[in-house]
């Protein structure tokens, strides 16, 4: 189900709100009527068609066939929650193996290897199959011999964020970080919290429990403030998503594809595009996180914040602060730090940010041009690392050197995001041969074989470059969402405002398109 | 603007402080504890905000369902300032005419628009049980069948007989917008079944937008008097009983201009070209269960209100047939066909496969296109259906250019 949807905005949204808060007052109540709502949540898309007797009939075991039918019907929930429920019996049974003896220490490493690679398993197959059988088909013939089949698999959504938060869990059971809850409501509601559970943000177990813990949870009443904060959040980021997101997407897209068909764009009319996506993937991705947080604050829990302004970043390092904060805080702390972070050479430093941001770029995709993106990436902070070690990078006390800092910054970024747009996870097959649009549209934006003199691509409208100067304008200036909501007194004079953009958003209902990490 | 407190967010290349203390054991901070409850509750916004927040939302929401319902600039919603005029509201609008008027049919045709070309007047004549009314509507599948039968039979219009055409693909699961059309009739719409009229309502708000509401709101402005529409703009329309001309077409055919290979070849593309953009082509096609339980329910309220039922698959031009359906497709017709035939003898309806040009006399000229049959053709089928031999001309019935040279006094031209 998605947000910007008629069914969650006008039923689901507010039946969940008045049972989770009216339909019973104790913590039981709240952890499973919230679990049973996001498992709803999540299982509406997988259904054939969304009638309520088919809905019914899905449970309908006794039947003919009907068993086979329930497992097919609920595939995508039933592997939810077997992922989720090896990792919470793994996390329980940890602190029960001691770590005195080398024997637990080894059955204790076993165990976290064990639901570490149900994880990734589950993630490679859903994911990567078809990536890698193709590349085993590029290979084989490459070496002279057949293609070979590849394998095509529905991809599970939310996949990849909920592996990512089973994981966490373990691992920092493991480590001793957090204690295991014992309470199996408590852990499948954690990972199946419908506002998260699709695209993020990537929460941690120590984000949620003590959440979960407080009293003031299992209050009779809604926490009204979290609640206006929560419409708050849920508006603005509706606004960026269907009003700016998808009406640069709407502009843009022929653009790309006339650059994937083999037609040449002017300078400026490839610059437009490639911002266009810039801006586009911040307010669509910024937002959907806006309103999983905004939909947290009306159920009284608090979600971390996923973007802070993340084209002022100051350099590379600095953008990765900002963008996509829980994903990055999650290599940082399971990936960087174990093959060793920065607690050795500059080479191995880069060693390590390389290998971090390559699979950083894979999680995002199953395509060769996400890897690039993430290597892209990792070259950019292994140099700024080493420039900043060489006292090469310009300091941001001096105001020319930060404004220079900033847009250094946002053009590198811009490059990466040339590569992203290129990537086609549907379509494994088509391999590195996808590069060629990428290295097509960053050549075109350096003046490199357009073939006319032309500033502008003919088609481009005048509002549309405007529009681009005014994100650009908009994410080197204004507040994000974040601050606004958090530091605003939410007089009467919003509510009415956010009430006519929330009417305005779902007037726009009909022109929508997917959100972009709902494919990752 | 003070910023949201970033002391807890650690850099990828610059933690090294904290990796050095130990990293294995450093608490990871909890970056939702960045606003305490007093901090928020600072704000004070109270009930009041969440009430004015979501009362201006609804207001301003209803206000603009209220202009484009009302103003009905896209024609799908039940207005009764600017009704709409497609086929599914217009039709059962003169069935509730002939209701007032004591004359509400007794025979009654149902299916797509590869039925609209029977002639009520020459099916009168055959079947012999009184008015008879062509209400097939554009894709018409089993869920307005049903919705039809309910309200006829809610509404003092119970028929005795009904002839339903099943396209080969009705029970498929492309996506049929025409449906959204139910949503233009009030009463209809509420006969459709509970999840499917909440999938068609949320389809027609999702029509609106914002220019749908400015146009609405034009219309609302200055309503029109009466429906109006030059015969000359329109291709084709439908008179009193239902019945359907196609004014292009005849007058096409009366010049001689009227290619209709050319038709047919240009809608095998056109129809293959959409198909092969579904993922399953066959899949899409094949029945799907609900479609075929909404066909059940129709078949078994029609049997306990008495009222019999020929129920027969209309044909497709054989020329379309070699060049559109691949072998996959044809065993789904065969499939649906003895479908059918099973639940008609279940129910002791008769069931007709005409999907052979053979089985009741047709040609290969008498069509205006790959799937609509012309009334020469229609009347052959009508002939055989009730038992008589093809070629017999039971009545003779006003052509359709004659029609248009003496246009009815109601047409859907000239009534809502």
């Amino acid at each position: 189900m998605l947000f910007n949807s008629f069914e969650f905005v006008l039923l689901f949204l507010p039946v969940a709100f008045t049972l989770f808060w009216y339909g019973g007052t104790s913590l039981r109540w709240r952890l499973g009527f919230l679990t049973f709502a996001s498992y709803a949540f999540y299982s509406y898309w997988q259904f054939e068609n969304h009638s309520f007797s088919y809905f019914l009939n899905s449970f309908a075991i006794w039947q003919p066939g009907g068993l086979k039918r329930f497992f097919w019907d609920w595939r995508f929930t039933l592997i939810m929650i077997a992922s989720s429920s090896v990792d919470y019996f793994a996390g329980n049974w940890l602190p029960k193996l001691s770590t005195q003896t080398p024997s637990g220490r080894f059955r204790r490493k076993l165990l976290l290897a064990i639901s570490i690679s149900a994880n990734l398993g589950l993630l490679g197959f859903f994911k990567y199959a078809g990536f890698f059988s193709a590349m085993a088909s590029d290979v084989s013939q490459f070496m002279g011999g057949g293609p070979l089949p590849i394998i095509s698999v529905t991809f599970a959504a939310g996949i990849s964020f909920y592996t990512f938060e089973s994981m966490s869990y373990v691992i920092d059971v493991y480590r001793g970080l957090a204690k295991p809850t014992r309470s199996y409501l408590d852990y499948a509601c954690f990972i199946s919290f419908f506002p998260h559970l699709i695209a993020g943000p990537i929460i941690r177990w120590s984000d949620i429990l003590h959440q979960f813990r407080d009293v003031g949870w299992a209050r009779r009443r809604p926490d009204w403030d979290h609640v206006n904060l929560g419409l708050v959040l849920f508006t603005m980021g509706l606004a960026k998503k269907l009003i700016i997101a998808d009406r640069l997407a709407a502009e843009m897209n022929p653009m790309w594809q006339a650059v994937k068909d083999g037609q040449v764009l002017t300078c400026g009319g490839s610059w437009a595009a490639v911002m266009a996506y810039t801006f586009r993937i911040y307010f669509d991705f910024s937002g959907y996180s806006d309103m999983a947080t905004g939909l947290g604050h009306m159920f009284a829990v608090k979600l971390p914040q996923n973007f802070d302004s993340p084209y002022k970043a100051t350099d590379p390092s600095d953008f990765w602060r900002r963008w996509h904060i829980t994903l990055s805080t999650w290599l940082r702390d399971y990936l960087y730090f174990p093959l060793g972070g920065s607690r050795g050479s500059a080479l191995f430093t880069a060693r390590n940010l390389m290998i971090t941001m390559f699979l950083g770029g894979l999680w995002h995709g199953a395509a060769w041009l996400f890897i690039v993106w993430g290597l892209w990436h990792g070259l950019l902070l292994a140099g700024y690392h080493i420039l900043r070690a060489k006292k090469l990078w310009l300091p941001n006390e001096n105001p020319a050197g930060y404004w220079f800092n900033r847009q250094l910054t946002f053009l590198l970024v811009i490059i990466g995001w040339v590569f992203f747009r290129c990537a086609d996870a549907s379509n494994p097959a088509l391999g590195l041969p996808s590069i060629k649009p990428a290295l097509t549209m960053l050549g075109q934006m350096f003046g490199f074989g357009t073939g006319g003199t032309a500033a502008f691509h003919p088609h481009i409208k005048k509002w549309f470059v405007w529009a681009l100067l005014g994100c650009w304008a908009w994410c080197n200036f204004m507040p994000n969402s974040f601050q606004v909501a958090y530091n605003i007194r939410l007089r009467q004079w919003i509510a009415v405002a956010g009430g006519a953009v929330l009417a305005a958003c779902v007037i726009h209902f009909g022109t929508k398109l997917d959100f972009l990490y709902f494919r990752f | 603007m003070r910023d949201i407190p970033r002391d807890n967010l650690a850099s990828l290349s610059a933690a090294t402080e904290a990796e050095t203390a130990a990293p294995a054991t450093a608490e990871i901070p909890n970056p939702a504890a960045a606003h305490t409850d007093a901090e928020l509750g600072a704000h004070g916004s109270g009930r009041g905000f969440t009430f004015v927040f979501l009362g201006t939302f609804l207001l301003l929401y209803g206000i603009t369902l209220f202009i484009n319902i009302q103003g009905n600039f896209l024609g799908l919603f039940p207005s009764t300032v600017n009704p709409s005029v497609w086929d599914r509201t217009w039709k059962t609008r003169r069935i509730a005419d002939a209701v007032r008027n004591d004359r509400s049919p007794k025979v009654v045709v149902m299916g797509s628009s590869r039925m609209m070309q029977i002639q009520p007047p020459y099916l009168e004549a055959v079947a012999n049980k009184g008015p008879a009314f062509n209400w097939a509507v554009s894709s018409g599948e089993p869920l307005d069948w049903l919705a039809q039968l309910r309200w006829a039979l809610s509404h003092g219009a119970k028929p005795d007989m009904i002839i339903v055409g099943v396209d080969d693909f009705a029970f498929g699961t492309m996506y049929n917008r025409f449906q959204l059309q139910l949503a233009t009739h009030w009463e209809l719409f509420n006969k459709v079944p509970l999840g499917e009229r909440l999938l068609i309502g949320r389809d027609v708000l999702l029509q609106i937008n914002i220019d749908s509401t400015i146009q609405s709101a034009i219309v609302l402005n200055d309503p029109p008097k009466k429906r109006s529409r030059s015969i000359k703009k329109t291709d084709h329309f439908f008179i009193e009983d239902g019945y359907l001309i196609y004014r292009d077409k005849v007058l096409a055919r009366e010049k001689g201009d009227y290619r209709l290979g050319r038709r047919i070849t240009g809608q095998a593309n056109a129809w293959l070209g959409n198909l092969m953009k579904e993922p399953d082509p066959i899949e899409v096609l094949s029945p799907d269960e609900r479609k075929v339980e909404l066909f059940r329910q129709f078949l078994d309220l029609a049997r306990a209100n008495g009222i019999q039922v020929k129920v027969l698959t209309p044909p497709l031009h054989p020329e379309f047939e070699k060049q559109a359906l691949k072998p996959g497709m044809q065993e789904v017709r065969d499939r649906v066909s003895a479908m059918l035939a099973k639940m008609c003898a279940e129910r002791q309806f008769t069931y007709n496969d005409f999907r052979k040009l053979e089985s009741y006399g047709a040609s290969t000229d008498e069509w205006w296109d790959a799937f609509h049959p012309t009334p020469e053709n229609t009347r052959r089928m009508i002939n055989v259906l009730f038992g008589l031999p093809p070629e017999k001309v039971v009545k003779e019935v006003t052509p359709d250019r004659k029609i248009l040279d003496n246009l009815p006094k109601v047409t859907d031209l000239n009534t809502w």
